[in-house]
């Protein structure tokens, strides 16, 4: 059952409905069951993946805060580490055709999290099972993230019997999620048969045109998985949690570093955690070297994440290797800037144009599926661009409307980014706002894309 | 000259801002440039400073500035691991 699917619609609100109705008691079981039943929905064994995965990182918990020896309880920890790679391992690659079970890498993440920060002692591990299968699989960010931390979430399920059903919480929660809603049906899904429709015929397509979709394609991505990440984070709040927020406005990150902190955030958050620390904790004593080597693991890791594919890995690789570069020049640069007295805004103009443009290059790898096509795709941007825009007609199937709306769309967020354009609106009288909210569903009704399957589903929903 | 004196000229020296101060509570969000990435060059400017060699399990519990005192002191004073 995805979130922008009529039965979610139906689904939500009804079990909403019932949570604040019930006593305070039942609130944590129900909602568990329900999630249970939420995955149940994408296959018949998803469930019994996720029950199993939890039982063990339950046990594997209790056990290693339970070990004496250090010894002892890092083989715990390892055997616990691993068993999640081979739950992840199977379900996404080996036997996929099998058991499909969608999110499975973002459980198995936050297992692994909450089994290296018990062993840690960063926090002790819940001897309550019904909490620990209720942090796993609380079915608003079960499938495709935030990729919570036990310390964040578990504490605020334990609270959850105190919810007060807040007129002002519900109003967050439906405007978030139905924001998200905007963001996926109406932009996302607009541009995605554009770029699948141009991606089939890659070799008789113009470069200008392939230029454009470059762009149209960060636009989506960043669309399709914020706008996920809103609907995801509006339900939670409906139960009165506060899930993680997972974007901070990353295309206007003056540097690759700075992307990494605002795109993708808990996952970013986790790598950083648990593959950079120790990996450049282990090499402090080789210098630079020992950095980057560790960020350019700690990134093809990341790229193996979103799948074993070549592209993924060059993804990784591509991104372990600039943030490296980053890393080497930003003090130099800044330095530079500083010396020769220019503009501090301008100096941000440059660097949002030269981080966007070289964020925008990376998303080629998740666009096609070969690196032939990367490079088909590259090099005709190359030409274009050396031939300065020698823009003929051309025609990508985008109507200069939706263009328009797009650019609405980012001058918002920049408000947003800026001056909390959000708060304003919400100071305003009733028939502004609810004006604002006709408007946002009419959109979302009159002008989204409810066509085929491939724009229904979630780019994230394959990792 | 107490431990926060030289962590002070440490930070001030790793993170090339004069007016730093920290304390038992500063985190990375407090000071300017304190990332994971400059955390490591940190790390090794504070270890060879006090000759010591923290434990990689120990580094990656560390919240604050508070933590690495502790740390510090635990080494110095020989009753740690």
């Amino acid at each position: 059952m995805s979130f922008n699917s009529l039965q979610y619609l139906v689904f939500l609100p009804l079990t909403v409905l019932i949570f604040h109705r019930l006593s305070n008691k039942y609130k944590p079981y129900f909602l568990l069951i329900v999630s249970y039943l939420f995955y149940l929905c994408t296959h018949i064994l998803s469930p019994f993946i996720l029950l199993f995965t939890t039982i063990g990182g339950y046990f594997f918990a209790i056990k290693i805060s339970e070990t004496i020896s250090e010894k002892d309880k890092k083989s715990l920890l390892f055997t616990g580490i691993l068993l999640n790679i081979i739950i992840l391992l199977s379900c996404r690659e080996i036997f996929k055709s099998l058991i499909p079970a969608i999110g499975v890498s973002f459980f198995t993440f936050q297992n692994i999290s909450y089994l290296i920060d018990c062993y840690l002692g960063i926090i002790q591990p819940e001897r309550n099972f019904l909490y620990y299968a209720l942090y796993l699989s609380f079915f608003p960010k079960l499938i495709q993230g935030p990729i919570e931390r036990a310390s964040n979430l578990i504490p605020q399920l334990k609270h959850m019997k105190n919810t007060i059903c807040e007129y002002e919480t519900l109003r967050g929660g439906v405007q978030l999620f139905f924001w998200g809603m905007f963001k996926k049906i109406f932009i996302a899904d607009n541009i995605a048969p554009v770029i699948t429709s141009i991606l089939n015929d890659i070799n008789g397509t113009s470069g200008p045109v392939l230029l454009i979709i470059t762009y149209l394609y960060a636009i989506q991505i960043y669309c399709d998985f914020s706008g996920y990440t809103d609907m995801s984070l509006g339900s939670a709040r409906l139960f009165g949690i506060n899930l993680t927020n997972n974007f901070n406005y990353p295309y206007f990150s003056p540097s690759t570093q700075d992307f990494w902190r605002r795109w993708h955030i808990t996952l970013s958050g986790w790598i950083l955690d648990y593959i950079f620390k120790p990996l450049s904790m282990k090499g402090r004593n080789y210098g630079n070297y020992g950095v980057i080597t560790a960020l350019i693991i700690t990134f093809v890791i990341c790229g193996i994440w979103h799948g074993l594919t070549l592209n993924y890995i060059c993804w990784g690789l591509y991104h372990g290797i600039l943030i490296s570069l980053s890393f080497l020049t930003y003090k130099k640069w800044e330095k530079f800037c500083k010396k020769y007295k220019i503009n501090q805004g301008i100096i941000y103009i440059i660097n949002v144009f030269i981080t966007f443009n070289l964020v925008c290059f990376s998303w080629l790898f998740f666009m096609t599926k070969t690196l032939s096509d990367v490079w088909l795709i590259l090099s005709k941007n190359i030409t274009t661009l050396l031939n300065f825009l020698a823009i003929h007609s051309f025609d990508t199937g985008i109507s200069t409307c939706f263009i328009i709306v797009i650019a609405i769309f980012f001058f918002i967020e920049v408000l947003q980014a800026k001056f909390n354009i959000k708060a304003y609106f919400e100071r305003q009288n009733v028939f502004i706002r609810w004006a604002g909210y006709y408007i946002m569903i009419m959109v979302i009704i009159l002008w989204g894309n409810y066509g085929s399957k491939e724009t229904l589903e979630f780019m994230y929903f394959r990792f | 000259m107490n431990i926060f004196d030289d962590l002070n000229s440490i930070f001030r020296e790793v993170f090339d801002d004069d007016t730093i101060e920290v304390n038992d509570s500063t985190t990375a969000d407090d000071v300017d440039g304190w990332d994971s990435l400059s955390h490591v060059n940190l790390i090794v400017t504070i270890e060879q400073r006090f000759k010591i060699k923290f434990g990689t399990k120990e580094l990656l519990t560390f919240k604050n500035v508070g933590d690495l005192r502790r740390a510090i002191e635990r080494k110095l004073s020989g009753t740690g691991c």
